[in-house]
């Protein structure tokens, strides 16, 4: 039975968390961006905490390797280095861990395993993240603590799936995630974070956020008026705004799709005669997302 | 055991490539253009000149300083064993192999930089100039260990390691003088070993067996610094 007991927890950005859990699935919902990937680095063992305590099994994993070694991470941003390629990576890893799994299966278990022969530097950001998150579930029946795990070149039914499965074989999955949709399809039990604090087990109905998938982009016009006029009947778009005096020549739009927010400012912006100087896509913007969800 | 062999060669990667082509080829090149200016300028004190001045002042602390930073990717060096700590590797044990690692490339470095002034700016009899490359390689060997163990240890202070350069410019301020202040810090020693002023009046072996001792004292310190 793994068991992560989390108390009075702090650190460079998250406040307070108390948590008690046991096996199975289990989301961190970030409202707010604070703390996320700190819950991750600390409960992994990588960071110690500023305060409190993390326990995993009842023991601290900061100072007990063989705590560690049953811990799988994945964290915000991955990197690697001193390996040839991407299987000696996951091999090394795996070496640590006293794991008899094989990196060619680690990776084919994901449907990474064509990355297998490439060198890490040539790795995507993305791709990065995606072999460590095969190697973090390839934990055998341990801790598995990861950060977006919906966000990497694995598909998102294959990873929930694999998620699903290590929860059965008795480990504690947690994931932390900026995206309701995502907190929505990884299920589980579900804990928002807001402003470094985390908050107790809760539906993410109950916290009024809308789990369809939301798109900002930003477009910089010599026209933003005339922009404006043209977009304001396009179903392609949510949401239209345009600060002249905060930020003059800028139109923020919003829909459900990049391309076709992308293509719908194009048309709009021929059928109207104003000039695209840029256009560029925000994040999911978390704190958009809030005051989506009340409004 | 495991966490040991990794280490190793995870270190020797970060040590080796082109960077580490690059840092030897480079400190071989300024050592070799120091000594020979130093004999066209003055030929009769240009060993003296070279290994005071190039290799024991210059060289090989800053090679050491850039090998232990190498090693720790510019950061702290219990930061540098992120990668292999998350997956169960025993940070000690990394630190150790990490600090041993950059020690014996430095040693071995920093011994034949010695010997190589020596032989580049000598002049005078060929079995003199040999004995003295010699003694200057084994002084050139335990500097360069030295200044590894003791700029690992500043590595595990401060932000991003910051205490490094700290602990870079107390050897430089500090390590100058010949007074009881200047015990601690290798450069004081290594000038004494290479006929300089006595530190702290001490003879020359005691200050060699000093600089072994604080060595093997900043090693131990570093593996005490970081949790397992």
């Amino acid at each position: 039975m793994k068991r992560i007991v989390l108390t009075e927890l702090g650190g460079r950005e998250i406040i307070r968390a108390d948590l008690e859990l046991d096996a199975g699935v289990h989301t961190v919902l970030a409202v707010t961006p604070e703390g996320g990937g700190e819950l991750i680095e600390i409960t992994s063992g990588l960071r110690a905490p500023r305060r409190g305590a993390v326990l995993v099994d009842g023991k601290n994993p900061y100072t007990r390797p063989e705590v560690r070694r049953k811990i799988g991470s994945l964290l915000a941003v991955e990197t690697v280095s001193e390996v040839q390629t991407v299987e000696a990576w996951v091999a090394r890893a795996l070496l640590l861990k006293q794991s008899t799994s094989t990196a060619r299966t680690v990776l084919d278990a994901i449907g990474l395993g064509p990355l297998g022969k490439r060198t890490p530097g040539a790795l995507s950001p993305s791709e990065e993240r995606g072999v460590a998150l095969a190697i973090a579930l390839a934990t055998e029946a341990g801790v598995i603590l990861l950060f977006e795990p919906l966000a990497t070149p694995a598909g998102r039914a294959r990873v929930v799936a694999s998620i699903e499965e290590a929860a059965k074989h008795g480990a504690a999955v947690v994931c932390v995630t900026a995206s309701a949709r995502d907190a929505s399809d990884l299920g589980g039990s579900c804990f928002p974070l807001r402003f470094g604090r985390l908050g107790g087990d809760t539906s993410i109905r109950a916290l009024g956020i809308p789990t369809e998938s939301v798109v900002e982009m930003i477009v910089r016009t010599d026209d933003p008026r005339r922009l404006c006029a043209a977009l304001s009947l396009d179903p392609a778009f949510s949401h239209l705004r345009s600060e002249l005096t905060a930020a003059p020549g800028e139109v923020v739009v919003r829909g459900d799709d990049t391309d076709r927010v992308a293509l719908s400012v194009l048309r709009g912006a021929r059928q109207s005669g104003a000039k695209v100087l840029a256009l560029w896509q925000r994040g999911p913007g978390r704190n958009r997302v809030e005051v989506g969800g009340r409004t | 055991m495991k966490s040991w062999l990794v280490a190793i060669s995870v270190a020797a990667g970060r040590l080796g490539g082109f960077w580490g082509v690059g840092a030897y080829l480079g400190a071989a090149l300024f050592v070799s253009a120091a000594a020979l200016l130093e004999k066209r300028l003055a030929p009769e004190g240009a060993v003296d000149a070279t290994l005071t001045g190039a290799v024991f002042g210059w060289t090989i602390p800053l090679l050491a300083y850039a090998a232990v930073a190498r090693v720790s990717r510019y950061g702290r060096l219990d930061d540098g064993t992120a990668d292999l700590v998350r997956h169960g590797g025993d940070r000690r044990a990394i630190v150790a192999s990490f600090v041993l690692m950059t020690a014996a490339r430095v040693s071995v470095v920093g011994a034949l930089l010695a010997a190589l002034g020596v032989l580049v700016s000598s002049v005078g009899e060929a079995s003199a100039i040999r004995s003295d490359a010699l003694t200057s390689a084994w002084i050139g060997a335990l500097g360069g260990a030295a200044y590894v163990a003791w700029f690992s240890l500043g590595s595990l202070w401060g932000k991003a390691g910051r205490g490094r350069l700290l602990s870079l410019v107390l050897d430089w301020v500090l390590g100058a003088t010949s007074t009881a202040v200047a015990v601690p810090w290798p450069r004081a020693h290594l000038q004494c070993l290479l006929g300089g002023e006595l530190v702290a009046g001490l003879p020359a072996w005691q200050s060699s067996v000093l600089l072994g001792l604080f060595a093997g004292l900043y090693y131990l310190a570093s593996l005490l610094r970081v949790a397992r």
